[in-house]
């Protein structure tokens, strides 16, 4: 059985601009997890949390992912997990949200915000690779699973987003009229949002907009955090 | 310089020369000073030479013969050592073969422990999170879990 825990010696990769002889120059701290999280202690448990959240959720997506190739053409795939990848995206995302809690009056971002920086950064450093690219030109595959394998994490940040939302795809008792045409918008609405982060995502902010405006009159129940406190904005962002 | 098996060195061929020279010297003598002298010597040598070469063959026949037998019994050393390893390559074959029955056994056997174990550890995997994080995996995985083609 496999702990996450991430608390152990990695070392971090602190990364930075100085300015020497009037250029500026790139120049990287190592530093090990545990110094790094020391950083905000009241945001420690929280971020331990959430890394450990993607981190079995990524383990989990590539072996759903390699079950289901498996189960419609017969064919093994392998599926590498990139663990030094994926703590830096993770540490990058720490990194934005916490200059963000510093400069806005808010104890902790809400899902939706945390998750489209992670995301966001974890688009940036891909840390989930298909090794088995031949499986692409499978005609076995459909076209859209062909696609979520080509852009596998895409296909993982679109999960991470719609659950940060809609969490636990909870259907609205309210929406049980137009259901059908609920689930078609929520399908296309992925497809819309894998193509998104493969060719248009620029910041985290767009993504975070953009999930936070699906989240209005939805059909399936929104993550209850979100629109806990809706008179007194200022406190929410 | 070779002659057939033996090997003639400069110091041979120079006795060859000095002794061919001295017997050249001795025929002519005959001949030419004693006649009757030469019926004997002729004679004689002949019988002389007949009995070296007889000898040069019984000698050639014998040193042959223990060679071939030199020969003979390094041939039978060496069966004797490919026997041997065949002995050995036999046993380890049958060694070979019982591992391989073992093995056929064991390995169902120990696919179904990993199995097992894949199975446990796949549905306990959770508990070393906290009540929190566990729902948000579940949460997750319903995500995750969706049919690849929709």
């Amino acid at each position: 059985m496999t702990e996450f825990n991430c608390c152990d010696a990695q070392s971090s990769i602190e990364i930075g601009l100085f300015k020497f002889m009037g250029v500026h120059r790139m120049y990287i701290v190592f530093k090990s997890m545990n110094e790094w999280l020391n950083k905000e202690p009241n945001l420690r448990d929280k971020f331990k949390k959430t890394y450990e959240f993607v981190y079995k959720g990524a383990h989990d997506y590539a072996k759903h992912m390699c079950e289901s190739v498996k189960q419609k053409s017969g064919v093994d795939i392998k599926i590498e997990f990139s663990e030094v990848l994926f703590k830096q995206s993770l540490i990058d995302a720490f990194d934005d949200l916490l200059r963000l809690k510093n400069y806005h009056p808010t104890e902790e971002p809400n899902p939706i915000k945390e998750m489209s920086y992670i995301v966001y950064w974890l688009m940036r450093h891909k840390p989930i690779r298909l090794v088995t690219e031949e499986v692409i030109s499978n005609s076995q595959l459909s076209e859209i699973a062909r696609t979520k394998l080509l852009f596998i994490n895409e296909q993982f940040g679109v999960k991470l987003l719609i659950n940060a939302a809609f969490e636990g795809s909870v259907e609205q008792p309210s929406c049980e009229r137009m259901m059908d045409f609920g689930r078609m918008q929520i399908k296309y609405f992925k497809h819309f949002l894998l193509y998104y982060l493969t060719y248009r995502m620029d910041s985290p902010k767009s993504l975070e907009a953009m999930m936070l405006g699906c989240t209005i009159h939805p059909v399936w129940e929104v993550n209850p955090i979100i629109w806990q406190n809706p008179q007194v904005s200022e406190e929410d962002f | 310089m070779h002659i057939g098996k033996w090997q003639i060195m400069k110091k041979d061929l120079a006795w060859f020369i000095v002794c061919l020279f001295i017997v050249l010297c001795i025929f002519i003598g005959l001949f030419v000073y004693a006649n009757d002298c030469a019926t004997a010597v002729l004679s004689g040598a002949s019988t002389a030479i007949s009995i070296v070469l007889s000898i040069v063959a019984i000698l050639y026949t014998m040193i042959e013969g223990a060679n071939s037998s030199k020969i003979n019994q390094e041939a039978i050393s060496k069966l004797n050592q490919l026997d041997f390893q065949l002995e050995q390559i036999s046993k380890k074959t049958i060694e070979m073969s019982e591992l391989k029955g073992v093995l056929n056994d064991i390995i169902p056997k120990i696919n179904t422990v990993v199995k097992n174990i894949e199975v446990a550890t796949g549905t306990e995997d959770l508990s070393v999170f906290d009540d929190k994080t566990k729902e948000s995996i579940e949460h997750l995985r319903r995500y995750i879990g969706e049919d690849i083609d929709d």
